[in-house]
C-alpha cells in the first residue's frame, strides 16, 4: 500500500520561494532587509515592521522539535499511518519555542521537513 | 437595564447523526422552540446573527446563512451578521449583545446549524470536493497530512503533557464526565448510549497522540438558537432572562505552528475585566470540548486554576461532576452530546441558570455560568448571570 499524493500548494508570489526551495536543498524563510526579522508563513511584507523590503533567506534547516504528535488516523484513503507531525523551532530564526526536552528529536525533524517540499 | 443584554430564549432542534431532515428545517425547528421559550413572536425579531454564516464551499460545516432565515421566516431584520472572521462561534452572541445595547436591535436570533454527519451521507451536496492543490491556510497543513484540527490540538496537548505532566488518565475525565452527563440529556441520545469507562478510554485507538478516539467530538446534525434581547424589551418576554454579564474574545495567528498555546489563554483575563464577578462566583462552566484537551486550556486561561494545573484539577473527575465544586459540561459537551459547534454551551448555561435542566440540573440554585467556544487561534467566552 502506498500513500496518496500529498496535496500540493498552489504557488504564488508569497509562497513560491518556500515551497520550491527544497528542490535545491534550501529552506527559505522570508526575512526583512530592514529589521532583519523573519516572517513565516511568508508574506509580501514584514509582519514586524511592515517593510516591503523582504526576501527569502536560506536558513540552516536545523532546529529543535518544540512539540509533536504521532498521527494514527488516515485522513485520506490509503494514507499510511502512523506518522509524526512535529513542530520545529528553527535554528537562527527567532520566534520559535525551543524546549530542551525535545532536542533529541531534532534529527527526525530535519528528515520530516525534507519530505515536505520534495513533493512540490 | 436599557444598556444590558439578556438571553431570553433558547431552542434546539433534534440532535442526530445523519438526520433526514434538511438543515434549514432543523434551524426553523430550533427558532420555533426558542420563540416559544421566550414568549416572543417572529414579528418581534429584528436581528439575525450567526457564526460563520453560510459556508458555500463546505455546506456540511455551515449549511444555513442569516439570509436564509430572514427570507423563509420573513423577518424584518435591522441587522444581520454571519462571518467566519470572528473570534469563535459565541462571538455571534457577543455581537448580538452589543447590537441590543446600542439600541440597534431589540430581539436577535443567534444560531449555529451543523450538518456534518448528514453531509457525510450525502457528500455530493454537502462536502467539499477533493482538491489536488491547496492554498491559503491549508497549504501549511495539508502537505504534511496535518489535515485535521485533531493534529493541531494534539500539538498543544503534547506540550502540556511534556511541560506540566498532563496524563491520559486525567484527560479521560473530560470524556467520561461528558458521557455521564449526556446520558441525562434527552437530546444526546443519538450520540451517547452508554457511560464511558476509564478502561474503554485507555484501550481506545489513538487518533493523534495524546488524543484518542474519545477525545474527539462527534459529527452531528442539529441547530441551536439563542435569542438575545435588550434590557428595555424584557417586559415583552415571558421566560427568566439571563444577563450577558461579560463577553471576551481573542484571535491568534492562524498559523497554528507559530504560536505557543491556544487563544483561550489570551481571552481569559479579558472576561473578568469589565465585571465585578470573579471565578469564585461561577457555579458551572460549559467549556468548548471539540477535543478533550481544550477545557483544560479554558480552566487555566480563565483563571480557575494556575497554568499547568488543569490536569490535576480534573483528576478523578469529582470536582467537575454535576455535584462537584465546578460542574463542567453538564449537557454532555460536544464529546457526549454531539458537535453542536459552540452554541450548545450557551444553551446549557442558560438552561442550568434557569433551573430547567431536569435530571441533570446541578444543585445549589446556580446563578453564574461561563460558556466558551473555540480552539487553536480562536476563542470567545460569555459570562452569564441570573440577577
Amino acid at each position: 500500500m502506498s500513500s496518496p499524493p500529498r496535496p500540493v500548494p498552489k504557488l504564488d508570489a508569497e509562497n513560491r520561494a518556500f515551497w520550491t526551495g527544497g528542490a535545491e536543498g534550501k529552506l527559505n524563510i522570508t526575512q526583512c532587509g530592514d529589521c532583519g526579522k523573519f516572517t513565516h508563513p511568508p508574506r509580501i511584507l514584514c509582519r514586524h515592521c511592515q517593510s516591503e523590503n523582504v526576501a527569502p533567506a536560506a536558513v540552516a534547516g536545523t532546529g529543535v522539535i518544540d512539540t509533536m504528535t504521532v498521527n494514527h488516523q488516515a485522513w485520506a484513503p490509503g494514507l499510511e499511518v502512523p506518522f509524526i507531525i512535529a513542530r520545529v523551532a528553527l535554528d537562527g530564526v527567532p520566534g520559535g519555542l525551543p524546549d530542551d526536552q525535545y532536542r533529541r528529536l531534532a534529527d527526525r525533524g530535519r528528515e520530516l521537513w525534507r519530505q515536505g517540499p520534495r513533493h512540490v | 437595564m436599557a444598556r444590558e443584554a439578556y438571553v431570553t430564549g433558547v431552542g434546539q432542534s433534534e440532535v442526530g447523526v445523519r438526520l433526514p431532515r434538511h438543515p434549514l428545517l432543523l434551524t426553523v425547528d430550533a427558532v420555533k422552540e426558542a420563540l416559544d421559550d421566550a414568549g416572543l413572536t417572529l414579528d418581534q425579531i429584528d436581528g439575525v446573527f450567526s457564526f460563520p454564516g453560510k459556508s458555500a464551499g463546505y455546506l456540511a460545516f455551515s449549511p444555513v446563512g442569516t439570509d436564509d432565515l430572514i427570507e423563509v421566516l420573513n423577518i424584518k431584520s435591522k441587522w444581520q451578521m454571519g462571518a467566519m472572521e470572528q473570534p469563535a462561534q459565541l462571538s455571534a452572541i457577543a455581537m448580538a449583545a452589543w447590537a441590543v445595547k446600542e439600541g440597534i436591535c431589540r430581539h436577535v436570533i443567534c444560531f449555529r446549524t451543523v450538518y456534518e454527519a448528514g453531509g457525510m451521507a450525502n457528500p455530493a451536496e454537502y462536502m467539499p470536493l477533493q482538491q489536488k492543490t491547496t492554498s491559503g491556510f491549508s497549504q501549511w497543513t495539508a502537505p504534511f497530512w496535518a489535515t485535521s484540527a485533531a493534529c493541531w490540538t494534539a500539538q498543544y496537548a503534547a506540550r502540556h503533557v511534556h511541560k506540566y505532566g498532563l496524563t491520559r488518565e486525567q484527560l479521560a475525565q473530560i470524556a467520561i464526565n461528558g458521557s455521564k452527563n449526556a446520558l441525562l440529556n434527552p437530546r444526546a441520545r443519538a450520540i451517547t448510549k452508554e457511560e464511558l469507562t476509564l478502561d474503554k478510554y485507555m484501550s481506545a485507538r489513538m487518533i493523534s497522540t495524546p488524543l484518542c478516539l474519545y477525545d474527539c467530538d462527534r459529527f452531528s446534525d442539529a441547530s441551536t438558537v439563542i435569542i438575545v434581547s435588550a434590557g428595555d424589551a424584557l417586559d415583552e418576554v415571558k421566560a427568566t432572562p439571563i444577563r450577558i454579564a461579560a463577553t471576551a474574545g481573542s484571535v491568534d495567528r492562524y498559523s497554528w505552528d507559530q504560536v505557543d498555546w491556544p487563544a483561550s489563554y489570551d481571552c481569559g483575563p479579558d472576561l473578568w475585566k469589565n465585571t465585578d464577578y470573579t471565578v469564585k462566583d461561577v457555579d458551572t462552566v460549559q467549556f468548548y470540548d471539540g477535543f478533550a484537551f481544550l477545557p483544560i486550556t479554558w480552566l487555566e486561561g480563565l483563571g480557575f486554576v494556575e497554568k499547568g494545573e488543569g490536569g490535576k484539577f480534573i483528576e478523578g473527575g469529582t470536582r467537575i461532576a454535576r455535584d462537584g465544586e465546578l460542574p463542567l459540561n453538564t449537557a454532555g459537551g460536544q464529546l457526549g452530546a454531539g458537535r453542536l459547534h459552540g452554541f450548545g454551551f450557551a444553551h446549557e448555561a442558560v438552561t442550568q441558570l434557569r433551573g430547567a435542566a431536569g435530571e441533570r440540573q446541578i444543585p445549589g440554585d446556580p446563578k453564574v455560568a461561563v460558556a466558551t467556544s473555540g480552539g487553536g487561534p480562536l476563542a470567545a467566552a460569555l459570562l452569564l448571570a441570573r440577577d
